[in-house]
């Protein structure tokens, strides 16, 4: 019994002693350690300051090259935007279509939504020069956009609201021979389209 | 061939049939349902179906029965498909998990149809029911009675929000608290600036001293000097006036400096002859009498 106490004392001495020769590389192994902490936290607040630069820039209407391969979520949504405000609707498309799969579900969603409102503005653009093929095949692409989008985030209020204006623009209508009890309640066909679309050319199909 | 040759092959060939009467039999026990409400959907949301499905124990549901997730028609998909498989109730119990998404836009509320499907078990057959809901819609019917134009029929874009910083200001925070409470510990172990004359590192002190005058060496006068720093460090170590005779004891009562033991001694000698032996040469050169200050200092440290 007291054996082992003498021995365990004598271990704990030893261990005290030891800790205390190793004080000052325990030390400078801690120095840096937070040294490594500083430059890590430095530069990512350097990283964001610049993201956030950037995103500025591009809601400014200065455009800067954002690879939509390797670019951060935030980037993507500015840049993406970007290219369709300034109507470049189709490296808009293949911008989202490149940065899709590595995006976050959350920017999938929004990006495929801005793609479905460009559509839907572009389709009111055709229905004011009564070009109604090339709206209704917006409305329609806008639609796939919506329901892509709405297939990842259900709840996203925005996204039902506006498919809802694209699908009374233009409705889905049973594919092919559907079976009857896939056909919404008639009446809803004979509705003429553009129903609620204010100052339409009158007397069109 | 006997006519009791003819009545054994007969039975002879019934026989699987006699003894598999259960496959007419077998199969499904029950079918429930636990279905989700069914009113109040918009266009988008999703609803939930279970079907909980009894079998006899031997039998399957046949996976290639299910259905595939997907468009079912044109306003509704098939989200995902799930089967769990649990005994119960002496039979085999699955779990069939059916998430579908609705994508009709009904311009007044409306009741919506989620056809049937048949399954295929191992012997017989099972139906999902259909299931009848109730969507409504989230707009207006004529949205620009009330002052919407083609400018406001859209809810605006997504736009990107400006970055968070996140962590990174509070781990900058906390790592600097680190890394200066570190660097004023290693100063106050090194007896570094402002600690430099901590009372507890006299080997330390005399170490710099002596290096400082190893610097500009030669002159006996520097040296004498750098005796007397290491003379006044062993004074501060010992607490009292060191002589060479009471090396022995400091030792016993430091075993820290017990590595140099020799050097000491030599010190010491050389210290002797030094101030009053009249040696113009002396035992010990600087620069040892500075290795040996600088040893004491690191010995000082592991205290």
């Amino acid at each position: 019994m007291n054996a082992w106490r003498l021995r365990l004392q004598q271990l704990w001495r030893g261990a005290g002693t030891a800790l205390r020769a190793a004080r000052g590389g325990l030390l400078v192994s801690v120095l840096i350690v937070g040294l490594v902490g500083m430059a890590a936290a430095i530069a990512a607040m350097i990283e964001t300051s610049r993201q956030n630069a950037v995103i500025a820039q591009l809601a400014d209407g200065r455009d800067v090259a954002v690879d939509p391969a390797a670019a951060p979520d935030a980037l993507l949504l500015a840049r993406h935007h970007f290219l369709i405000v300034h109507d470049q609707l189709d490296e808009a498309q293949i911008f989202a279509e490149i940065a899709a799969p590595r995006a976050s579900p959350h920017i999938r969603a929004l990006l495929l939504y801005n793609l479905g409102n460009a559509r839907v503005r572009q389709a009111f653009g055709y229905i004011e020069t009564a070009d109604l093929d090339r709206a209704a095949s917006a409305i329609g692409l806008a639609k796939a956009n919506y329901r892509q989008a709405l297939g990842i985030e259900p709840q996203n209020w925005n996204l039902k609201h506006n498919l809802d204006v694209a699908q009374r623009l233009v409705r889905d209508l049973p594919r092919g021979s559907a079976s009857e009890e896939d056909d919404p309640p008639p009446g809803e066909k004979a509705k003429p389209l553009w129903s609620d679309l204010p100052g339409l050319p009158r007397g069109l199909p | 061939m006997s006519a009791r040759g003819v009545l054994g092959a007969l039975l002879l060939q019934m026989l699987p049939l006699m003894l598999n009467p259960a496959s007419a039999v077998a199969g499904l026990r029950w079918l429930r349902m636990e279905e989700p409400r069914n009113f109040g959907y918009f266009v988008g949301d999703t609803l939930q179906r279970h079907a909980y499905i009894l079998v006899d124990p031997d039998d399957t549901l046949q996976a290639a029965s299910l259905p595939k997730p997907g468009a079912v028609n044109y306003w509704l998909d098939l989200v995902s498909v799930e089967v769990r498989e649990s005994r119960a109730q002496g039979g085999k119990l699955y779990r069939v998990t059916l998430v579908y998404q609705n994508f009709y836009v009904p311009l007044d509320p409306r009741k919506l149809t989620v056809p049937e499907w048949p399954l295929q078990l191992g012997g017989g057959s099972a139906v999902i029911p259909a299931f009848a809901f109730t969507a409504s819609p989230i707009r207006e019917l004529f949205p620009e009675k009330s002052g919407e134009t083609v400018d406001t029929f859209l809810k605006p874009d997504a736009r990107a929000a400006l970055v968070s910083a996140g962590w990174a200001p509070h781990g900058l925070a906390l790592s600097a608290a680190v890394a200066l409470l570190t660097l004023a510990l290693l100063a106050w172990h090194y007896a570094w600036w402002p600690f430099g004359a901590r009372p507890d590192r006299p080997f330390t002190r005399a170490a710099r001293k002596i290096a400082a005058l190893a610097g500009n060496a030669v002159a006996t006068a520097n040296y004498r000097a750098a005796l007397l720093a290491l003379h006044r460090a062993f004074d501060a170590a010992a607490k009292r006036r060191l002589l060479a005779d009471d090396v022995d004891g400091f030792l016993a009562q430091h075993p820290e400096f017990a590595a140099c033991r020799a050097e000491i001694a030599k010190f010491f000698q050389s210290s002797r002859e030094v101030f009053f032996g009249g040696s113009v040469a002396p035992l010990m050169p600087l620069d040892a009498v500075e290795t040996l200050a600088a040893q004491l200092s690191a010995a000082e440290r592991t205290r």
